[in-house]
């Protein structure tokens, strides 16, 4: 199945690229021009998509071993966090130091399955990540962060 | 600047200094399972743009040394592979740390990272003026061809099927196509987003496949852990007749990794694999293979060791990465504006000299790091991931930004970063993506060029001798991959 979805993702893909080199203006002083090698990399990807789609893969399922279960809802929330760290990055409301201990505080939070015997190292770990970071590229490598 | 004066500058404080620093965080970063040397280095990319080129790639060359030697620590004293180039030391390093010779194991194994990394730095420094002078004769078809077969050759050897390492260097190609064409000056596939018009950032699309990715991938099974030996007795340092036994196995393992290491694409974990093989395949105990045999664990980590050189030579000579980490490097040198191939040679021999004299300085200097501290970095490989984790996605969003001050590129390492960890769980392996992405800019203006020439006919891709020669491997690999995996499948 996860091929199937991976080589119709991958055409569908390739039908937006081939769409879009048709707006390319024609070749003038060259036998190619703009257009010739993206849309002949689009054609390849999908043709070599369609064994994808015809002849899948069998996947083992990610049961994990023994001793460990995957965690498949965990990437989920991390990526979550960096988002909208990125949007709070992005609208300049919050400083760059503030924000970036809020998003260590959670994300080790939820790493941590929020085990409270880790709070406080998190608590003091965080703080001095964040300030300290901002310090250095702000002051050391003249970055103007948000 | 001669070449005495371009030594003197190499070992003045800060390049040691920048050089040290390197290698420390190299065998650090590698010896921690799920941690590897393309995430550090392209993470650390960004902070080297207020430095000079010179300690900008010493350090990186530092990182990429340690990198590939620290994994031998958690693959002999753990079990678990620091990284995916030291995957075959752990099928006999750990045996032989778990039979109660864990510092003999670890021995082996840096004895024989330091050997492999000297003795193809000699190749290094013999071949790449040569090989220099012959990419000058390449014309834009042989260009174009030499992209083609790198790409053919890491898609063959890479993880899963040839039909998904093609799949993933065509889309790392493609994702190198949006902005302003290089020959017109024409906005394409750019799809109206003014963002779009200076292209995908070749940094932000790096973080994300390698570092995101790999996060999310370790993410997903979090609660692994290992259970580390503890190292005890002497015997870190090999004797003489060690030295002697062994020297055969050393020198034909390095040299397998040096030529693998040239090979485009290629890179340390297949060396290692080959290196491997082969000695198991001579040995006339192959049966000890698998159980601590110390022949298992040089093979593995001389030849990866000599992979690193050997893949700089292709990157300094021709442009060419020889390996993921290689096309990393690549990127860095675009971004401290230094060109790789003959032009390096002629207008920065000062630079030449800090990446060939910083390949053999690092290496010494992960010798004596790693028989002095291996013990004390391993300790370092049981700090739980859940509190690494959260400060390498920091350093992740942090770098990204740091590249141009853009949120965008914020934006594109978080999908890269999405779309690298989708592409490994459905076995469509990373390494083609990158070299594609990185040679997609010299292959289009190739082919475009080459075409231009002719007029049109693409005939003499085929017939001039150096590219026909490239096509010729190209199509044999295709053929002997294909034929293989048929077979393979035919197999009950």
């Amino acid at each position: 199945m996860r091929d199937r979805i991976l080589g119709c993702i991958l055409i569908v893909l390739c039908g937006a690229v081939y769409w879009a080199t048709l707006d390319l203006p024609p070749p003038t002083y060259e036998p190619l021009g703009p257009a010739a090698f993206p849309r002949m990399l689009a054609v390849l990807i999908g043709v070599l998509a369609v064994p994808l789609i015809l002849k899948p893969e069998r996947y083992e399922r990610d049961a994990g071993t023994d001793d460990v279960k995957p965690t498949p809802w965990m990437p989920v929330w991390l990526i979550l966090g960096a988002v909208v760290f990125a949007i709070v990055m992005q609208s300049r409301m919050v400083s760059f130091a503030v924000t970036a201990t809020v998003f260590l505080i959670y994300a080790t939070a939820i790493l941590t399955r929020f085990d409270r015997r880790g709070w406080l190292p998190t608590l003091i770990i965080s703080p001095i990540i964040g300030f300290g970071l901002e310090y250095i590229f702000t002051s050391i490598f003249i970055i103007d962060l948000p | 600047m001669d070449m005495m004066s371009a030594i003197g500058a190499l070992f003045s404080p800060l390049p040691v200094f920048f050089m040290a620093l390197g290698t420390f965080l190299g065998i650090t970063v590698g010896a921690i399972p799920g941690l590897t040397g393309a995430m550090l280095i392209s993470l650390t990319l960004p902070l080297t743009f207020s430095m000079t080129p010179m300690h900008a790639l010493v350090m990186l060359i530092g990182m990429y040394v340690g990198a590939i030697s620290g994994g031998l620590i958690s693959a002999t004293l753990l079990r678990m592979p620091g990284t995916p180039s030291s995957i075959m030391t752990t099928l006999d390093g750990y045996p032989m740390a778990r039979g109660g010779q864990p510092a003999r194991a670890l021995g082996f194994g840096i004895s024989a990272s330091f050997f492999g990394g000297c003795l193809a730095w000699i190749f290094l420094v013999a071949l790449s003026r040569p090989l220099s002078e012959l990419a000058t004769k390449f014309g834009p078809f042989e260009i174009f061809s030499l992209v083609l077969m790198a790409i053919v050759l890491i898609a063959s050897v890479s993880e899963g099927s040839l039909l998904r390492g093609i799949i993933s260097g065509l889309l790392g190609m493609l994702v190198a196509i949006p902005g302003v064409d290089p020959a017109g000056g024409s906005l394409r596939l750019t799809f109206g987003f003014q963002d779009l018009t200076g292209g995908f950032g070749l940094l932000p699309v790096l973080i994300g496949v390698f570092a995101v990715g790999q996060i999310i991938s370790d993410v997903a099974d979090i609660d692994r852990k290992g259970e580390l030996l503890a190292v005890k007795g002497k015997g870190m340092f090999l004797g003489l007749n060690d030295w002697i036994r062994n020297m055969g196995n050393l020198v034909r393992s390095s040299l397998i990794g040096t030529w693998i290491g040239i090979l485009p694409g290629v890179g340390a974990n297949i060396a290692s694999i080959i290196a491997y093989t082969t000695t198991k395949n001579l040995s006339k105990t192959p049966e000890r293979f698998g159980k601590g045999a110390e022949e298992g664990i040089i093979a593995s980590e001389s030849a990866n060791n000599a992979s690193v050189a050997g893949a700089l030579i292709p990157l300094i000579a021709m442009g060419i990465p020889g390996s993921v980490i290689d096309a990393i490097l690549l990127g860095a040198m675009t971004i401290h504006a230094v060109t790789p191939g003959a032009l390096l040679f002629s207008n920065n021999p000062d630079l030449v000299v800090a990446i060939m004299g910083s390949a053999l300085v690092t290496n010494f200097m992960m010798f004596g790091m790693m028989l002095f501290g291996a013990v004390y970095v391993a300790k370092l490989t049981l700090v739980p991931r859940a509190r690494l984790l959260p400060i390498i996605l920091l350093f992740c969003l942090l770098g990204s930004y740091a590249v141009t001050n853009s949120m965008y590129d914020v934006w594109v390492m978080l999908g890269f970063g999405v779309i690298g960890f989708c592409m490994e769980r459905c076995k469509v392996p990373l390494g083609p993506f990158v070299i594609g992405l990185v040679l997609a800019p010299i292959a289009e203006p190739g082919l475009r060029s080459g075409l231009m020439i002719t007029g049109g006919d693409i005939l003499p891709l085929f017939t001039r001798p150096i590219s026909g020669l490239f096509m010729a491997i190209c199509i044999g690999m295709v053929i002997w991959q294909t034929r293989a995996e048929f077979k393979r499948r035919r197999k009950p």
